[in-house]
């Protein structure tokens, strides 16, 4: 059973870089790895204008496996390394903190054993902030890794939920909302079995409101699956 | 997805953690209790991009499912990092000099090494003319995650059998190892379409480097790009550019 007064407004867009066509009607990725774009909110579908306005966008890159400095590898599994940028400024403690929770999270997905002794190195580059920023980072995340093509478990994505004083749920919550609220969770809910990897929060909530946030979340998930599934079908229709 | 039949998903793009059924040789075969334990499921080889988990396969990359006779599956991705596999014809670029090896970077996470004796025709008093920054085209006889991959120029009967230094001139790029296994599948036609256009040289290495040499510069770089373009055309598309490309040779 759904919370009520839930709002599921999850979509998102690849942007794929196009560079200017070299020759022949042929868009190729531009960069090393192809920089995926998730971005929250079907209003700005592929409009690069209508996301700078104030939707949460993120721009990712997947290095790996890659060589590394002998003092930072390990030779059971991959190091794997999470470089998150603000859109202004240097990183700060919360940046930190956020990538350690992404490392985390990817740590659980990614298959390190298959590639000891090397970096994969997964950079994310905030474009815009309108709410929901860690979840935004962990599709993002989680579709770059899927187009690099490494060894995955399963996939996984994120979702935040925000609980207000009357105790109504609202899922992928802007700004002011997020501000506004009691309580933000944010779940990071894999695609194999539907469990959840990681649970962020602040404010306080029930056990209750905790388990309505996951039931709501593992229904989101599904969505956001659905779109990864869609997308990855666009990128190799041509071939 | 989930789970569903690996038939049904041939060709179809899988993602981590789909699950892909075997299906029982015969369905109808009494369960058998006691000896030796009877699997009813076809054997399979898993390829690239599959894991076996319990009698079923796991996907662990994402790209498109591929088959092959009698039960051969694997997944085709279009990925742009090369993780070196035993047998693999690449080209590598010589970064250093040490002694009995040379180092190459072979565009993988660690660099192969090459030993100067791996030539056709050399010996200890006769060595190699290599430098560093020169492209070799060569074969690993080593490579698995846990040791540094080995590369060779010869083949088992101490010929060069095509590889070995890449000449001076020429042009070297990098493309997709989707477009490198596409342009390397025998039914493929692409690069004989190339050479009705250019009469060209050209060697393809699995790690996704492409070193191509025409009669002139301007050519050289025509045939790059139109290779290059090739990941994103389908076969009619194609044969339109090349059409252009050939009407225009003076």
């Amino acid at each position: 059973m759904l919370p009520q007064k839930q709002t599921c407004c999850w979509a998102g867009c690849i942007w794929w870089l196009q560079p200017t066509l070299r020759g022949i009607g042929a868009t190729p990725p531009l960069l090393h790895y192809v920089f995926l774009l998730a971005c929250h909110r079907p209003r700005c579908l592929l409009l690069i204008n209508s996301f700078l306005t104030g939707d949460t966008s993120v721009l990712a890159g997947v290095y790996g496996p890659a060589e590394i400095k002998v003092s930072k590898e390990l030779h059971d599994k991959a190091t794997i390394e999470v470089i998150l940028r603000p859109k202004v400024g240097l990183p700060a403690i919360q940046e930190k903190s956020q990538e350690l929770l992404i490392r985390e999270t990817c740590e659980s997905a990614i298959m390190g054993a298959l590639h000891p002794r090397s970096s994969i190195t997964i950079v994310l580059q905030i474009v815009s902030d309108a709410g929901s920023l860690l979840a935004c980072c962990l599709n993002a995340a989680c579709t770059a890794l899927m187009d690099a093509g490494l060894p995955l478990r399963y996939l996984f994505c994120g979702v935040t939920c925000v609980l207000d004083t009357d105790g109504h749920l609202t899922l992928d919550p802007s700004s002011k909302q997020q501000k506004e609220s009691r309580a933000v969770l944010i779940l990071a809910i894999e695609s194999v079995e539907n469990k959840v990897l990681t649970v962020a929060s602040r404010g306080a909530y029930s056990a209750t409101e905790l388990q309505q946030s996951i039931a709501a979340a593992q229904v989101a998930a599904q969505k956001i699956f659905k779109f990864y599934r869609d997308s990855a079908r666009r990128r190799y229709s041509k071939s | 997805m989930g789970s569903v039949r690996v038939e049904e998903a041939v060709g179809q793009v899988v993602l981590p953690g789909d699950v892909l059924l075997i299906p029982s040789q015969s369905p109808d075969a009494p369960l058998s209790l006691s000896g030796a334990q009877q699997t009813s499921r076809i054997k399979v080889v898993c390829g690239p991009g599959l894991l076996r988990r319990g009698d079923d396969l796991q996907v662990c990359k994402c790209g498109l499912l591929k088959h092959r006779d009698p039960a051969v599956y694997w997944v085709d991705s279009q990925q742009k990092r090369y993780v070196p596999v035993k047998g693999d014809h690449i080209i590598g670029i010589v970064t250093t000099k040490s002694g009995d090896v040379f180092k190459v970077d072979i565009g993988g996470s660690e660099q192969a090494s090459l030993s100067f004796l791996a030539f056709e025709g050399a010996t200890k008093k006769n060595r190699p003319n290599v430098k560093v920054g020169d492209l070799v085209y060569g074969q690993f006889i080593v490579a698995n995650k846990d040791m540094e991959p080995e590369l060779v120029c010869i083949d088992s009967s101490g010929k060069a059998n095509g590889m070995g230094v890449i000449g001076q001139d020429g042009f070297m790029f990098k493309v997709s190892l989707g477009l490198v296994r596409k342009l390397l599948t025998p039914q493929n036609d692409i690069i004989q379409e190339m050479m009705n256009i250019y009469p060209l040289e050209i060697v393809i290495g699995m790690n996704g480097r492409i070193w191509t040499k025409a009669k002139t510069i301007q050519q050289t770089l025509i045939v790059a790009n139109l290779l290059e373009a090739c990941e994103y055309l389908t076969g009619t598309q194609r044969k339109n550019v090349f059409a252009r490309f050939a009407d225009n040779v003076v």
